[in-house]
């Protein structure tokens, strides 16, 4: 046989690790895996070295590779053992994929999403493999790149295996029941229930201040009736009662005033501006929606909604 | 492809194995397409790796089977067996998953129910668990239903569209024929990009702005390279800012991509943005309201441009 190149050595060592860890129904010491991946006989010869620490540096590394391609190893105590030895294996059920059974126009089209929507840092080609390959010619132009906070897979865990949520979030800690993740305007959103203070919360993903700890899957149970997403408006979020709004929007803009709002205007007037009756709890966040409009949109009343609007421009236009 | 590593045939490896052997046998080629694998690299690894991997004392009854392949060149097709604890894919890490089940997520509305998309994703989403839309919600902007579709067409086609197009900036209505060579999502609106007759150049047209479009007999010349658009890209000769932003207005930063940022000891920070359109600018400007100053501005943004869009909305209500 013709020399091989260290990689395919380095394969062929990682490959019979791999097996050798989930050929087993218990945890394996560091010395039984050595001797069931065996002993390097030279540079062509896959397995770990003779010399006792060579051979553990070697395992690590070869460790570092397996998380790296997020093998689920599990690590454990070795049984039988008079002094406690720690020892690994891979559990079947946490390896394998569940058969899905894709047919080839399926695969081709989630081929062609997977390259349309690009979610940053995220492999989709790696996935792709996993189903059973890239199928089609998916797309060279991506329509879109979705940025992905550290948090998120986690907290995608915790929607789909109902796990509570520990965080720290405006400098408090947080714990919460999550029940959807949605990504709208360009950000993403996680919704649940706030055990700390009993109540369905919105909060910012990227705002999360450090990692996620999850609980136990199952921890929750989801109410009926609160999965899904409304998409964002937060001038409809607030500590106080509603009050209505009216907001004068010239012509060119009507059209988009209305998909931005979610609702058709109330009055139209005879030059094509457009009246819109908005329901507003936060001034904050509609004083920065109708500033979306610059001087394209006007508030009508009440009266001390628009008397702040004129205050804050004369505060910068001083 | 430059030449693999060990963790990239390792990962490839895992995938490509129990896809062989559920189909029996397969073809080099398509194995070679499928997992993005070269075909003499993929040759020698299942002949000089593959074949001498097995469980511990490594005698052949312990070894896996590789057949149809030799060293030689002769030998179109694989099938591999006594490999039982390598004939399941790995399980989706929920970074994958959360990517994959979120770009279909992205792109199902407006597709086929039926259609291969919808058939992928549910059993997709079937398979591990998920509950699309309820779990996890993915919008890349309001207006996708109208225009996005035709526009994809059409670039795909090469053929000219004429739009008429309200401009926010400039608060009035045209009509254009443009040569659509890219549809993209960038942060919650929709973009075509392409080569503009009227302003003979390339532009960036948001698609929710379109409010007729027409396409045309007419081909364009594709461009060489188009290129990764971002609504923000900056132009050569684009003016800059500098920005110095209070300490909670870090938002500004994370909605309007930046050249540059310096963190003050004060907690505020100096950030540099280039500057596509004057409105952007004055937008941000003018929401921020006190918790930004404009340090520095190239021309032909004034040094007040904040005093000068405030009374210019200003205006409004007097």
């Amino acid at each position: 046989m013709a020399r091989r190149k260290p990689e395919q050595v380095r394969l062929e060592r990682l490959l019979r690790l791999i097996a050798a860890l989930i050929d087993t129904p218990r945890f394996l010491s560091i010395e039984e895996l050595h001797q069931r991946v065996g002993i390097s006989r030279g540079e062509d010869s896959a397995g770990y070295p003779e010399n006792g620490s060579a051979a553990k540096r070697a395992f690590h590394r070869d460790m570092n590779q397996l998380a790296e391609a997020a093998i689920p190893v599990i690590s454990g105590p070795v049984p039988g053992q008079e002094r406690e030895t720690w020892g690994y294996r891979i559990r079947k059920q946490d390896y394998s994929l569940p058969e899905m059974d894709f047919e080839a126009d399926e695969l081709a089209a989630l081929h062609r999403a997977a390259t349309a929507v690009r979610f940053d840092g995220v492999s989709g080609s790696e996935a792709l493999w996993k189903l059973g390959g890239r199928v089609g010619e998916g797309t060279d132009a991506e329509l879109a790149a979705v940025p992905v906070h550290p948090a998120l897979a986690d907290l995608f865990q915790a929607v789909t295996e109902q796990r509570v949520a520990e965080f720290s979030y405006g400098g408090q800690s947080r714990s919460v029941q999550p029940w959807t993740l949605a990504f709208d305007l360009g950000h993403w959103y996680m919704v649940g229930h706030d055990q700390g203070r009993n109540d369905k919360r919105t909060f910012r993903v990227d705002r999360i201040e450090d990692s996620v700890t999850l609980g136990q899957p199952g921890g929750f149970e989801q109410p009926e009736g609160t999965a899904g997403w409304v998409p964002l408006q937060p001038w409809k979020f607030g500590p106080g009662p509603a009050v209505t709004a009216r907001l004068r929007v010239d012509a060119g803009q009507a059209i988009w005033a209305a998909r931005r709002l979610g609702q058709e205007p109330s009055e139209k007037d005879s030059d094509g501006s457009a009246v819109f009756e908005i329901a507003v709890r936060s001034p904050d966040a509609f004083r920065s929606l109708v500033l979306e409009f610059l001087e394209h949109a006007e508030i009508l009343g009440p009266p001390d909604l628009r008397a702040d609007m004129v205050a804050w421009l004369e505060g910068i236009g001083r | 492809m430059s030449r693999l590593s060990a963790g990239d045939r390792l990962r490839r490896m895992l995938e490509l194995v129990p896809w062989i052997m559920s189909q029996g046998a397969a073809e080099l080629s398509e194995v070679s397409q499928r997992f993005d694998y070269p075909e003499a690299e993929l040759r020698e690894d299942l002949v000089k790796v593959l074949f001498v991997v097995g469980l511990h004392p490594f005698t052949p009854d312990e070894l896996i089977y590789v057949m149809g392949l030799d060293e030689e060149d002769n030998g179109g097709w694989v099938a591999i067996s006594n490999a039982d604890y390598f004939s399941r894919p790995l399980r989706l890490t929920h970074g994958q998953a959360l990517g994959l089940i979120g770009a279909g997520e992205a792109l199902l509305s407006g597709v086929d129910p039926d259609g291969p998309l919808s058939r992928g994703l549910a059993k997709l989403a079937d398979g591990l668990g998920v509950s699309v839309g309820e779990d996890l919600a993915v919008s890349l902007g309001e207006s996708a239903d109208e225009w996005v579709e035709p526009l994809l067409d059409a670039a795909a086609d090469h053929r000219q569209v004429r739009i008429r197009y309200f401009s926010y900036g400039r608060g009035q209505e045209s009509e254009r024929v443009i040569h659509p060579y890219r549809v993209f999502s960038d942060l919650g609106n929709w973009y075509v990009q392409g080569h503009c007759q009227q302003a003979g150049g390339l532009r960036v047209f948001r698609i929710d702005r379109i409010r007729t479009l027409q396409a045309l007999e007419t081909r364009f010349e594709p461009p060489d390279e188009a290129g990764t658009a971002s609504a923000f890209e900056a132009r050569a000769g684009d003016p800059r800012v500098v920005l110095r932003l209070a300490s909670g207005a870090s938002w500004a930063i994370e909605k309007y991509p930046t050249d540059n940022q310096v963190v003050l000891d004060s907690g505020e920070i100096d950030a540099t943005m280039s500057v596509s359109h004057i409105s952007r600018l004055e937008r941000l400007l003018l929401q921020l309201g006190p918790q930004a100053e404009l340090r520095h501005a190239d021309a032909p943004i004034a040094a007040d441009q904040a005093r000068i869009a405030a009374q210019r909305v200003l205006a409004r209500y007097q």
